[in-house]
């Protein structure tokens, strides 16, 4: 009997639609989190700050280093706390269609997540690729994530956005409920003020 | 014994489940979209501050409005988000609805479109607007509230939606994913649709 009920509420909840309004493209694809505790780290940066440096693997197969932008472009670095999951994946592919943004402010977009390698590639194309490199904080787990204070007791990281100017400076540090997008509008004021 | 505890069971199951279904379709908690068939929810849309998109829709500026507002017979909805790459990949497609529409003398007027960011802020979806020159109205649906009311649906989808005789709306069709050929699409809404000439 008691299968039976589990049954019946399993076919419902298969009948469950997104909460966050997210694209066909990853229907069936993405894992239900359940709303999250919104910020559960702790901020170790601040705006006026030197920007940690850090290299990390990307999905180019190179070593991408924060300091390789000194002098030459203002970096723009978007932490997302992982593949696969509601609000995530609907957050790069938007950037996809804002180059010309971060174009006319001189800045480069870096992605990063705490997954493997594999995981990003498998998830990036399902978005269709995206024009920025995107970068693994997965070994030493979230080291990156961890000097900038972003990273959550779970081991993702916040879902954090930060604008390091040429001269390595941050400039803007914000991280944002973890289940909610941050707002292109936001970003795209803050973009302008380094002009 | 056992056949008396089934005679309690039954009635039981019946009752759970039909209170079930009460919660479900009462709080939207697991909703999915609308069907073809059912009616529309009348939603208010946020004002227009002027332009061509008041003409378009014959709505007055500066005031909110509800879809019934709108002058036509047929209202095509598009629920999308700036941040969904199929609905980039859809928006040449419904930008050709649209002149499809709007090139038909007979279907001119009597169909109007329009979009809903769902999650999308003002600057969203006039970003989305510009990066692909869309001439309908696009409407920022902030914080989820008509997403909800259309059945939380995945991006993109449409509603293609008849006023009726008594004022309501009923839903001709609803599609989730891409409409790929639009010519295609609006044939076959025209026929769900049973316009008169």
């Amino acid at each position: 009997m008691k299968k039976k009920w589990l049954l019946a509420i399993c076919f419902i909840c298969l009948n469950i639609s997104p909460v966050f309004g997210e694209s066909y493209a990853f229907k069936e694809y993405i894992f239900d989190t359940g709303k999250l505790k919104p910020v559960d780290s702790i901020l170790k940066v601040k705006i006026g700050d030197k920007a940690p440096d850090f290299s990390l693997p990307s999905l180019s197969g190179d070593k991408i280093s924060l300091s390789s932008f000194k002098g030459k472009k203002n970096v723009v670095l978007s932490f997302v706390p992982a593949a696969w999951t509601p609000v995530c994946s609907d957050q790069w592919p938007g950037y996809n269609i804002a180059q010309e943004l971060f174009k006319e402010s001189d800045s480069i977009l870096l992605g990063i997540t705490v997954d493997n390698i594999p995981t990003l590639y498998a998830w990036t194309k399902q978005m269709g690729g995206v024009w920025f490199p995107v970068l693994s904080d997965f070994w030493p787990h979230g080291n990156v994530s961890e000097k900038y204070g972003i990273l959550r007791s779970t081991g993702e990281s916040e879902r954090a956005l930060l604008i390091v100017d040429k001269n390595g400076i941050i400039r803007y540090a914000k991280v944002v409920d973890i289940n909610k997008r941050p707002d292109l509008g936001d970003l795209a004021k803050e973009l302008e003020k380094l002009n | 014994m056992k056949h008396t505890s089934n005679i309690i069971r039954i009635p039981v199951c019946f009752l759970v489940c039909f209170l079930l279904c009460i919660f479900v379709t009462s709080t939207n908690a697991f909703a999915g979209p609308l069907l073809k068939g059912k009616s529309f929810p009348d939603i208010l849309l946020p004002s227009l501050s002027g332009g061509g998109n008041v003409e378009y829709l014959g709505v007055k500026t500066g005031n909110n409005f509800n879809l019934t507002d709108i002058k036509s017979e047929v209202i095509i909805v598009q629920i999308f988000s700036m941040y969904c790459p199929n609905c980039q990949k859809e928006a040449p497609n419904v930008n050709r609805l649209l002149s499809l529409i709007e090139e038909n003398q007979f279907l001119k007027g009597k169909i109007k479109l329009i979009g809903i960011g769902a999650g999308n802020s003002q600057f969203e979806v006039e970003y989305f607007a510009k990066n692909y020159n869309v001439k309908f109205p696009l409407f920022s649906d902030k914080d989820y509230e008509i997403h909800t009311k259309v059945g939380k649906v995945w991006t993109p989808h449409f509603y293609v939606i008849k006023k009726t005789a008594i004022g309501g709306l009923i839903i001709a069709v609803s599609v989730s994913g891409s409409i790929n050929n639009p010519q295609l699409f609006l044939e076959n809404s025209v026929r769900a649709l049973k316009l008169k000439k």
